[in-house]
């Protein structure tokens, strides 16, 4: 049955590919609700329609980010998304979510099904609930992998790189399948659960490219994969803590000229990440930590060099944001980013490859990143921000990128500059 | 609590580091002050047709968009005044002891990622308190009006 969920989402997502027209329908929409959507989303009924714009300018000394970034600056990073729910009854509830992203060669703004579910609310009590949702879900992954792609839910242009990376953005941003959900209400606050059970989107050269590091004749194929979160909220608001965990599997089917494999390849990622956020009326503190880990099986080594077959990477931020009133914020952020935790500074791995005849920089294997921001609230519809980073490494930079660059820097800073509107 | 809404309506001139740090310090005073006391909401009236008494762990579930019916099995409607105002502001801190910012993140998580929806704005407490009456299973908020004598006011309970 999951399966054929997951088969039908592909056709509705095939078709919105042939509808190139549709995302330029959306900006036009979108245009024309700007004046009248001042105090509220389009709400008729128990209907409602929403939808959000952001379009940044990246600007970089070395090492190109979303596009040409070095040079006059690249404007390649664009959100758009425009979605609708509707509340059939009061446990039944349709949502959908059209997602068109640009960035840098990463994604080329064609219109993506972002979601689409159907939520069915067993038991809604005050104390205790339960609910179930099927078809495209947002996987709960942290604090901001379900609105990753919305501005307004972030604090920042670009979330942590660490954890929030571009690379296997397709297969963790949502999956299709079943989640079962519940929450506890207790004296000391609020407990919230989430079991998955999906079909990740493995589909598209961005796996290829994130996974085996080019284009490749096979295929990427889904297998059934697992995935849960649980969450408190103190019942006096300040301090949220979340414990999430994915378990991906997809399977690599070689096509008929690809002679150096004698199986299938078989991919297995999983991550867990601890996350804490803790609020007060001006100050907000946020860490996560992650881990992560990725085993290949049956992959020729022309494909997986022996070093990458099995590896564990380590990542994790700090943030602090400071709202000095209702319309300035500032926010700091420190984001560190090891590909291998047992080898941080990649000297093991930069050894063992040039045994192999390849010669990598070591500081391609971590990535720390400091970050300073301004944000700026034009009102509850509109923001705008600018970032400054001073990074040193470049394990999370988009190799897509940076396909024509002889090399990549190990220090190397960047502005980012955002506007964003949202109904 | 007033020196805090004082504080934040104040667009700040930003070289004033001293008393900028002594307002955080005042700040985290008054803070406490919230968590530990009830005694400002006298002046929030929240009020439905539906339930007479809420925990008001129950009315931040309410207003978190995570509860969708009452006991009796009917939908719950929640609205809310501008939640740029002070109104709503004051509600957050005073009744549901939440940050604004932190009721709009939630409501935005829900929206854009499919799993809730949004409350419905009302722009006047006029209107609010005629939306709420002609709702069935709604719930709202006034500050300044008086409600009419057909609305149950809820009494929360801390």
């Amino acid at each position: 049955m999951l399966k054929k969920l997951a088969l039908t989402i592909d056709t509705i997502t095939k078709m919105t590919k042939k509808m190139k027209n549709l995302r330029n329908l959306i900006l036009i929409l979108l245009l024309l609700l700007l004046p009248g959507s001042v105090y509220s989303a389009l709400d008729y009924k128990n209907a409602q329609l929403h939808g959000f714009i952001m379009q940044s300018y990246v600007k970089t000394n070395k090492n190109n980010f979303f596009g040409s970034s070095t040079g006059k600056g690249s404007f390649d990073y664009t959100e758009i998304g425009v979605n609708g729910s509707v509340k059939l009854s009061s446990n039944f509830q349709l949502a959908s979510q059209l997602l068109s992203r640009r960035a840098g060669r990463t994604d080329d703004g064609e219109i993506k099904l972002d979601f689409a579910l159907a939520d069915y609310r067993i038991i809604d009590k005050f104390k205790y609930g339960l609910g179930l949702r099927a078809g495209r879900v947002k996987n709960p992954i942290g604090f901001y992998n379900e609105t990753r792609d919305v501005s307004f839910t972030r604090e920042s242009i670009i979330l942590p790189q660490s954890i929030y990376f571009e690379r296997t953005r397709d297969v963790s941003l949502s999956a299709d399948g079943l989640h079962l959900y519940g929450y506890r209400q207790t004296r000391f606050g609020m407990f919230n659960g989430q079991l998955a059970t999906v079909y990740p989107r493995v589909t598209g050269i961005n796996t290829e490219y994130a996974l085996l590091g080019g284009v490749k004749p096979g295929a990427f194929v889904a297998k059934p994969s697992f995935g849960g979160q649980l969450k408190f909220e103190s019942s006096d608001s300040r301090t949220t803590l979340a414990l999430s965990h994915v378990n991906l599997f997809m399977e690599y089917d070689p096509a008929d000229i690809e002679t150096t494999f004698t199986t299938n390849g078989n991919v297995h990622f999983y991550m867990t990440i601890f996350s804490l956020k803790y609020n007060l009326l001006q100050w907000s503190f946020t860490s996560e930590y992650a881990q992560r880990s990725i085993r290949f099986d049956g992959f020729p080594s022309v494909y997986i060099p022996d070093p990458l077959r099995s590896t564990t990477g380590e990542s994790f931020y700090f943030q602090t944001v400071y709202r000095l009133n209702y319309k300035w914020n500032l926010i700091a952020r420190y984001d560190v980013l090891y590909s291998d935790k047992n080898d941080r500074d990649g000297e093991t791995f930069v050894q063992s490859m040039s045994a192999l005849g390849a010669n990598i920089e070591n500081h391609s294997r971590y990535a720390k990143d400091m970050m300073f921001g301004i944000q700026f609230n034009i009102s509850r519809h509109w923001e705008s921000r600018l970032e400054l980073h001073a990074v040193d490494g470049s394990a999370w930079i988009p190799a897509r990128d940076n396909l024509n660059e002889p090399v990549l820097v190990r220090k190397w800073n960047m502005i980012n500059m955002s506007i964003s509107y949202q109904f | 609590m007033k020196l805090g809404l004082k504080y934040l309506n104040s667009v700040a001139c930003f070289d004033d580091i001293l008393s900028r740090l002594f307002t955080i310090v005042a700040m985290t005073v008054v803070l406490f002050s919230i968590s530990s006391s009830n005694s400002f909401s006298q002046d929030v009236i929240v009020y439905s047709n539906k339930e007479p008494v809420l925990a008001r762990n129950a009315l931040r579930t309410i207003y978190s968009m995570r509860l969708q019916t009452w006991p009796d099995g009917s939908e719950i409607t929640v609205f809310i005044l501008d939640p740029e105002g002070e109104s709503h502001r004051k509600f957050c801190l005073e009744v549901l002891n939440i940050f604004p910012y932190q009721l709009q993140r939630i409501w935005d998580v829900l929206v854009f990622s499919g799993t809730g929806q949004a409350p419905v704005v009302v722009r006047t407490e006029q209107e609010m308190i005629r939306r709420v009456k002609a709702t069935p299973g709604a719930i709202g908020y006034v500050i300044e009006s008086e409600v009419p004598s057909d609305v149950k006011k809820i009494s929360i309970n801390y």
